[in-house]
């Protein structure tokens, strides 16, 4: 069991990052399972299992805007599983690709947040925007204009008076908008729309330049956030207890050992039992499964199909 | 107090401090009014979600924008004329929210004259601006044929409230039915006629339109002789054609053909 910690830098901070753990893996896979999960819970989790391996808290972690929270997630995943992804198109022609997770930071890290929260001024009222954290992503009711704005609206100032509006109660928030000049709700509108519309086009395999038909979109499309999840953390749950089991058969490994351990500790063992499975030539089969993860389209998020981790079959 | 709510107060401040002039024609001076809030813009656009036959609820709603902006207390916004309403509207929807006005041309616009784009957007400022400065004005006129005598005028916005309120409201129109919509259109002209009328007086007895409900007033206009109800007709006529400007658009496209588009004075004017 690793208690290896390493620096990362997010959002021009350096926090210190310890290893998924097999457990968490375990959790994650699950909030994770089937063709609609409920990604509130599955985010709930995820920050539950950042707030552990890091130094941040849990509240902190849910006030991380969406880019600095995937960041994160990608720096975990890179740390623990490694930054490679196998997976193939889901389209009629399948392709196999090798996707590199830091190319997704890069993407991410290429945006120029400065010049979209660029603040505005009007009619002395200066509007500071901000991107949303997941739990406004979550929360977000379409069909209410406010809701959106606070997506994107984080504070205004009026005469030198600073309110932050994602620190008030709703009926205070609502008073507020109601009193604002149209003029500045005009702004909101137009400011929502454009942010809408520059991440509707950040496509993550924007790097790969053969890859036309095939997107993996980064928005503010909670199901669209959920396959992206799926991409960096998917394994069949049922593999991973098969591996479990027989880790604790012939390995004589205890469940809560195997489960403490980090995903590169378990692959370890995992290949360990092959090795001996092999020269011993032992009756038990073993499978070892090309780490292939499927994405399709943005919209359906797609069911993550063989292991990252080898499988003992 | 929270910073939250001083600036509710600072925002009422600043809707004092915000407000601009717009030059009234019936009174003939500017007067300050309030921008819009964003409660009240929602108020409109909310009013496009009402399905009636007529405009009457973004009437009616635009109309207590009027009484809840005009900051000149001593004006009594009830007096004023629709005409100055399209004055307040303009003005409004220039500082309020943006000069800009988006058009879309339907399919059948973009084939025949080719057209390179779907939209294009125009600034209602000049159009706004040569308007005013043409002073066009509209004085009461009258008329007498045997015995009656008619003034005319332009309705005033509690004369407008007045239709809304008592015909138009809560009508839904069943626009499949061609009797139903023959019948509106009857409705719809008899109304206008009625709203234009301000007294009549046949033989010396003289009736006071603007203490009429609007079922007495038809009853009149009803019995009118066609030679006054087409002089009626004609001032209508005349005022309608006097502010086509603020009304339509023309656009010259790059083959110097002409498209003509109505700039619809509804919820949609406040788009954002």
């Amino acid at each position: 069991m690793s208690s290896f910690v390493s620096k990362i830098k997010i959002c021009d901070k350096t926090l210190y990052c310890k290893e998924l753990k097999v457990k968490h893996h375990k959790t994650i896979l699950k909030s994770l399972l089937g063709n609609t999960p409920d990604y509130e819970s599955a985010f709930y989790n995820i920050s539950n299992i950042l707030t552990e391996l890091t130094n941040i808290k849990f509240e902190e972690i849910n006030q991380l805007n969406v880019i600095d929270y995937f960041l994160l997630l990608f720096e975990v995943r890179s740390l623990s599983i490694g930054s490679s992804i196998a997976a193939e198109t889901t389209g009629e022609k399948v392709i196999k690709l090798k996707l590199n997770v830091s190319k997704f930071s890069e993407c991410l890290k290429n945006i120029n947040i400065e010049d979209l929260l660029q603040p505005e001024t009007v009619d002395n009222i200066i509007i500071e925007y901000k991107l949303p954290t997941i739990q406004d992503i979550v929360n977000i009711d379409i069909n209410s204009q406010e809701t959106v704005y606070k997506l994107f609206v984080k504070s205004l100032i009026v005469k030198d008076l600073y309110v932050d509006l994602t620190d008030i109660d709703s009926n205070t928030y609502i008073k507020i908008l109601e009193y604002l000049p149209a003029k500045v709700a005009s702004c909101f509108n137009k400011r929502s729309q454009n942010l809408i519309s520059k991440f509707n086009d950040i496509n993550l395999l924007s790097y790969l330049p053969g890859l036309k038909n095939e997107q993996l979109v980064f928005n503010f499309n909670i199901n669209n956030l959920g396959s992206i999840l799926k991409l960096l953390f998917g394994e069949q749950l049922l593999t991973l207890y098969s591996n479990i089991f027989t880790l604790c058969n012939q390995g004589n490994l205890t469940p809560e050992y195997i489960e403490n351990c980090t995903p590169g500790e378990y692959i370890l063992f995992v290949k360990k039992i092959e090795e001996i499975n092999q020269t011993s030539k032992a009756s038990l089969p073993l499978d070892i499964n090309v780490p292939t993860q499927n994405f399709g389209y943005p919209d359906v998020p797609t069911a993550t199909s063989k292991s990252e981790f080898p499988s003992i079959g | 107090m929270s910073n939250a709510k001083k600036v509710i107060e600072l925002l009422k401040e600043l809707e004092v401090n915000t407000s601009f002039d717009i030059y009234l024609p019936s009174l003939q001076k500017e007067v300050k009014f309030k921008q819009l809030t964003t409660e009240q813009l929602k108020r409109i656009l909310r009013t496009a979600l009402i399905t009636a036959g007529y405009n009457s609820e973004f009437i009616l709603t635009f109309n207590n924008i009027i009484k809840e902006n005009c900051l000149d207390k001593s004006i009594n916004t009830d007096n004023l004329t629709i005409y100055d309403k399209i004055f307040i509207i303009y003005k409004t929807k220039i500082v309020s929210i943006s000069p800009d006005y988006n058009f879309a041309f339907t399919d059948e616009e973009i084939n025949t004259f080719s057209l390179e784009e779907a939209n294009k957007t125009i600034s209602l400022t000049d159009i706004f601006n040569e308007f005013v400065n043409s002073k066009t004005e509209f004085k009461p006129e009258t008329t007498t044929y045997n015995g009656c005598t008619v003034t005319c005028n332009i309705p005033s916005l509690a004369t407008e409230n007045k239709l809304e309120s008592e015909l138009h409201k809560n009508i839904i129109i069943n626009l499949e039915s061609e009797n139903e919509v023959s019948k509106v259109i009857s409705d719809a002209f008899i109304n206008e006629v009625a709203k234009f009328v301000t007294s009549v007086n046949i033989n010396g007895e003289e009736v006071n339109f603007l203490l009429l409900n609007f079922t007495e007033r038809i009853k009149v206009i009803e019995n009118l002789p066609v030679t006054i109800t087409s002089f009626i007709l004609k001032y209508i006529e005349n005022y309608k054609k006097a502010i086509e400007p603020l009304l339509s658009y023309t656009f010259v496209t790059d083959k110097n053909d002409t498209i003509s588009k109505d700039i619809t004075l509804d919820p949609t004017f406040f788009n954002i």
